[in-house]
């Protein structure tokens, strides 16, 4: 079995670049065995020395051209991995619009959803979610005709021995961090409605504009403009002091799959507060740390973890990453390849 | 006691001037009072040449901007930067503000408002900053009161005052040859992988945007081109030597549109090269063509319907068209699958369809362009219909199946031909290149 990764990605996004070099970890493959969609004389070679492939698609794009002369050249399995619906973050797109620009339009460039299905329906042999909540919102956004084989699947957090929490900057204070696209989505809005209520709490946000520019544009600068505390910084370029500085991840996401910054940011000693209605709190089955979106819950958790003793506090970020362990490369090779000998 | 002149809170100040342009030198010294400056002596667009930037590997064969446009000065201020950035890195700064010779600040510098943006400047996560870009204001993320992220492709460049870090003007300058971008585009690349963070508003622009770029002093756009009666930019011939000066905006494909810049080839054209532009001797392929089409002529009547399977390109095609004895002629293709051709040079089946457009529109009446498996096409012809079928076989392939569904659609004295040597019929006409042509009732399967 020989495997490749054929991609539009084109953008270094914080969560969607973490999650393709595990990818590239777990299946032992390297940035040689990635193909871009636009290159399409590369169908022939792939057709010649792979034997399936996996596909992931950055949902932000125009023009459906590109996908269509690519895959119908590709003999091979072709396995999407569905790595988020695009669709969800349309909806959350318009919800911002509603709450904060009085509009129903979004900004957000994606496929239509026709487009999208078409995509998943003419081409994928074979699809890979990162969790059970998108299986349900795949299903309910695209119905296909032809139902597809499926598994979920999601990435790595590396070598099981690895995946323990690093407690080295664990360092209780009334700081939360962000590393990410500083989107609706993923709940900007909702910490900032959350601090007027918990003046104390200094909110950085790292990252980049992300997919949606110019609604992460309004938002950032409405947050930060109204709340002194709320910050925006730029790319993180000094993990360890990130982790160090800030005791609190934030995480609350109106709609997420595999918050992959949310796994490292516990495995260095964080405290990530989740979203009950995001793809990533699947993972965290027994953790008390999970909010709604109202200010309200927020604040309760956050209060709730001051509240809580260090000793105790730690124990449960321990058990939470013990919980994470299944996660690992060995596994999820396998489970990989399970489901990729299912093609042959 | 000599006063110690600033560098404006970096490390040193470069900046980027014409030896030609003295006055600019002298303007700058007097619009940056006590201000140390290193200058780098650019390279002038007037004394490099495409040819040379090739040879070296300056440039890349293809060159990729906003607007499409190119000149020389764009080079010669590109391999500026790069020289000034080397100094840089040979000086061992930490830190360096890069000039171009026609900035003015916008604010004094060195009063109150300069010293809150420098301490701004000294506490973010920097990689590289633009002190002003083309516009006096700048929309993005903010990370303070007057730095923001523009967004990515916002569309007002300038790199005519920005400060680096010494790490970033280490990526910089190894990542720029050969080139493809204009300084200003190319510093734009970073914003995906790196912290570049410009001022909201502009605390330094340039003399040439103040005006209407038609009248600006531009060594950069303007002024040669402007004495030399053209409008800006440069284009080229297949070998890379300047043609005229209008603007040189190939677009290669509608797509590059949608990725945002215009893809202007430097090289040599890629259409028209498989066939009848061979480097020396004679022209095989069109001395063939040609008595090929000279027996049909001989042999067939005038408005002859014909088939012609796998036409690629089209340059066999445009020759069926020209002779003028063909009433229609069914080009089919089907335009997917590997072909050496198209990824020896880096074409795509989309390339393909353009290429056979732009050789075969004068001839759209006659042709007709079938988009699919020649296996699945010949159910469109009447029996006894067509007076000659052409195959390429491009992938020398066993073209018996092809020519048995075939046969019964060709006419009686009708006459099959073919491009590949290793299809050819016993009895058949053998031409220079390999090409082949025989009369149906000589034919055997």
């Amino acid at each position: 079995m020989k495997l490749c990764i054929i991609t539009n990605y084109t953008r270094g996004y914080i969560n969607d670049s973490l999650i393709l070099d595990s990818l590239l970890k777990t299946l032992d493959l390297t940035s040689e065995d990635i193909f871009d969609i636009l290159d399409i004389n590369s169908t022939y070679y792939i057709n010649d020395n792979y034997t399936h492939s996996l596909i992931l698609l950055d949902y932000k794009s125009s023009s459906i051209h590109s996908h269509t002369q690519y895959f119908p050249e590709i003999n091979i399995p072709k396995i999407f991995v569905i790595d988020t619906i695009p669709q969800a973050h349309k909806n959350a797109d318009i919800s911002f619009s509603r709450e904060l620009l009085n509009t129903n339009n979004s900004a957000l460039t994606c496929l239509t959803q026709e487009h999208q299905k078409l995509l998943y329906e003419k081409y994928a042999d074979g699809l890979v979610f990162y969790c059970n909540l998108d299986v349900e919102l795949f299903n309910n956004f695209y119905s296909l005709i032809t139902p597809k084989p499926y598994r979920v699947i999601p990435p790595s957090l590396g070598d099981k021995s690895s995946i323990q929490t690093n407690f080295t900057n664990f360092s209780p204070n009334s700081n939360i961090g962000f590393n990410g696209s500083p989107s609706y989505a993923n709940g900007i809005f909702s910490v900032l409605n959350a601090l007027k209520l918990l003046p104390h709490y200094h909110m950085n946000l790292y990252g980049e504009h992300g997919r949606n520019d110019i609604s992460n544009e309004i938002l950032t600068n409405y947050a930060t403009s109204t709340n002194p505390l709320f910050k925006f910084k730029g790319k993180l370029k000094n993990k360890n002091k990130f982790f160090k500085e800030h005791h609190i991840y934030s995480n609350i996401s109106l709609y997420d799959s595999f918050n992959y910054f949310t796994f490292v940011s516990i495995l260095n000693g964080m405290v990530p507060i989740l979203s009950e209605h995001a793809g990533t709190s699947e993972y965290f089955p027994s953790y008390p740390f999970i909010v709604d979106h109202t200010p309200e819950s927020i604040c309760k958790v956050l209060e709730k973890i001051k509240k809580t003793p260090i000793d105790e506090l730690k124990a449960i970020l321990t058990q939470a990453v013990f919980e994470l362990k299944d996660i690992n490369d060995d596994k999820l090779k396998n489970e990989y390849h399970n489901f990729f000998n299912t093609f042959f | 006691m000599i006063q110690k002149l600033s560098t404006l809170g970096f490390d040193k100040i470069y900046v980027i001037n014409l030896k030609r342009r003295l006055d600019r030198k002298e303007q700058l010294l007097i619009d940056f009072p006590d201000v140390d400056f290193t200058f780098i002596e650019a390279i002038d667009g007037k004394e490099i040449t495409i040819p040379q930037l090739f040879s070296n590997n300056k440039i890349n064969s293809s060159f990729f901007d906003p607007n499409g446009m190119i000149t020389m000065g764009v080079f010669a201020c590109a391999l500026s930067h790069k020289k000034a950035w080397d100094q840089a890195l040979e000086d061992g700064v930490e830190n360096a503000l890069f000039l171009e010779d026609d900035v003015y600040p916008t604010i004094k510098i060195l009063s109150n408002t300069y010293q809150k943006i420098l301490k701004e400047i000294k506490e973010s996560d920097y990689d590289l900053i633009h002190l002003g870009k083309k516009t006096l204001t700048q929309e993005g993320i903010d990370i303070g009161t007057y730095l923001t992220i523009p967004r990515y492709n916002s569309n007002h460049h300038g790199a005519h005052a920005y400060v680096a870090t010494k790490e970033m003007i280490q990526t910089l300058s190894s990542n720029y040859l050969p080139i493809k971008y204009a300084a200003d585009v190319y510093l734009e690349q970073f914003y995906h992988t790196h912290n570049v963070f410009t001022l909201k508003t502009s605390l330094i622009r340039q003399n040439s945007d103040k005006v209407d770029p038609q009248s600006a002093d531009s060594d950069t756009y303007y002024n040669d081109y402007r004495e030399g009666g053209g409008r800006v930019g440069i284009s080229f011939d297949e070998k890379g030597n300047v043609i005229n000066k209008s603007i040189a905006k190939y677009v290669k494909h509608p797509k590059d549109i949608l990725y945002q810049y215009t893809e202007v080839v430097l090289s040599r054209p890629k259409f028209g090269i498989q066939k009848f532009n061979p480097n020396k001797g004679l022209n095989k392929n069109f001395l063939s063509i040609t008595k090929l089409i000279s027996h049909l002529c001989e042999n067939l009547e005038e408005n002859s319907k014909m088939i012609e399977l796998n036409s690629h390109l089209g340059e066999n095609t445009f020759f069926f068209g020209c002779s003028n004895i063909f009433s229609n002629i069914y080009s089919i293709n089907l335009y997917r699958g590997k072909d050496n051709f198209n990824i020896n040079n880096n074409l795509t089946w989309e390339d393909i369809k353009i290429g056979f457009h732009s050789n075969t529109y004068f001839f759209e009446d006659t042709i007709s362009n079938i988009n699919q498996h020649p296996e699945l096409s010949y159910d469109l012809f009447l029996d006894n219909d067509i007076s000659f079928m052409y195959i390429n076989n491009r992938n020398n392939e066993d073209i018996t199946s092809l020519l048995k569904l075939y046969l019964p659609k060709i006419k009686h004295n009708g006459y099959i031909g073919g491009d590949n040597i290793n299809d050819k019929p016993q009895n058949s006409i053998e031409f220079a290149d390999g090409s082949w042509l025989i009369k149906k009732t000589a034919y055997e399967l």
